[in-house]
């Protein structure tokens, strides 16, 4: 196989992820915007949340999306912190959660395939 | 141990890191790499497939990548295949208590495809020179 077949099968991965990402996020928010819903646990969707940033940290960072991958570990931790300390959540925590959340959806929303440094690798 | 690094084996449950896992193994370091999805899988095919090397992710759904290394370690044809964790709980201490588990080392993840094998070469030789 050549460089620029490797480059090639590189960049149809990376431009298939972008669109997983897009699906992933509504998953995220999803999930996010049960919170406080009735018939929804508050301790489960945490942990759903915690694995679905948790989930995208990882794919985004190994497909070359730093600043993706970065803004994912932040909610993930932000969600794990909130999961072992296991009090119910109040205005303050809801707010900083969806900050969190708004912050890897932008970023999410403007990614283009280019974006990854594997791109060019 | 002087074997040279050849056939590994991959269990990653994320479908686009697997994907560019294996391209990174097969392409860039050449290997002959068995690929799994799971933990299960891994233990249904890893005894036919004989690898000189697993490599393991640590966070899947099901059978987790510790569950699975201890139920690698009860199945004869692979118990004593050196195997690499692959995750994102790498700080030193972690990377210990998966050492004292029986792993030969850690890859931290997110990792570079680039490099990916190089690293792995890395941890197989140190290895083969103790």
């Amino acid at each position: 196989m050549s460089k620029q077949d490797l480059q090639d099968q590189f960049r149809a991965l990376i431009t298939g992820h972008c669109e997983t990402l897009a699906c992933e996020l509504l998953e995220i928010k999803t999930c996010l915007d049960g919170l406080g819903q009735p018939g929804v646990v508050e301790a489960d969707a945490i942990a759903k949340g915690f694995a679905l940033a948790h989930k995208v940290k990882g794919s985004s960072g190994t497909l070359g999306f730093a600043e993706i991958c970065a803004a994912a570990e932040t909610l993930e931790h932000y969600l794990r912190d909130l999961g072992k300390s296991g009090a119910a959540l109040g205005p303050s925590e809801r707010e900083q959660i969806f900050d969190h959340y708004d912050l890897l959806a932008c970023r999410i929303n403007a990614i283009s395939p280019e974006q990854s440094s594997l791109f060019n690798a | 141990m002087n074997r040279e690094l050849k056939r590994i084996t991959y269990v990653e449950d994320e479908p686009d890191i697997r994907t560019i896992g294996e391209l990174a193994l097969t392409k860039v370091g050449n290997f002959t790499v068995d690929v799994c999805s799971s933990g299960a899988e891994a233990l249904e095919k890893t005894p036919q497939f004989k690898p000189d090397l697993i490599l393991l992710d640590v966070m899947m759904p099901g059978l987790d990548g510790i569950e699975t290394f201890r139920s690698l370690q009860n199945i004869p044809e692979t118990a004593g295949i050196p195997l690499i964790f692959m995750t994102a709980k790498a700080q030193k201490h972690e990377i210990q208590s998966y050492k004292d588990l029986g792993a030969l080392d850690v890859i931290p993840k997110p990792f570079d495809p680039m490099t990916l094998a190089k690293d792995i070469a890395a941890i197989w030789n140190r290895m083969s020179d103790e």
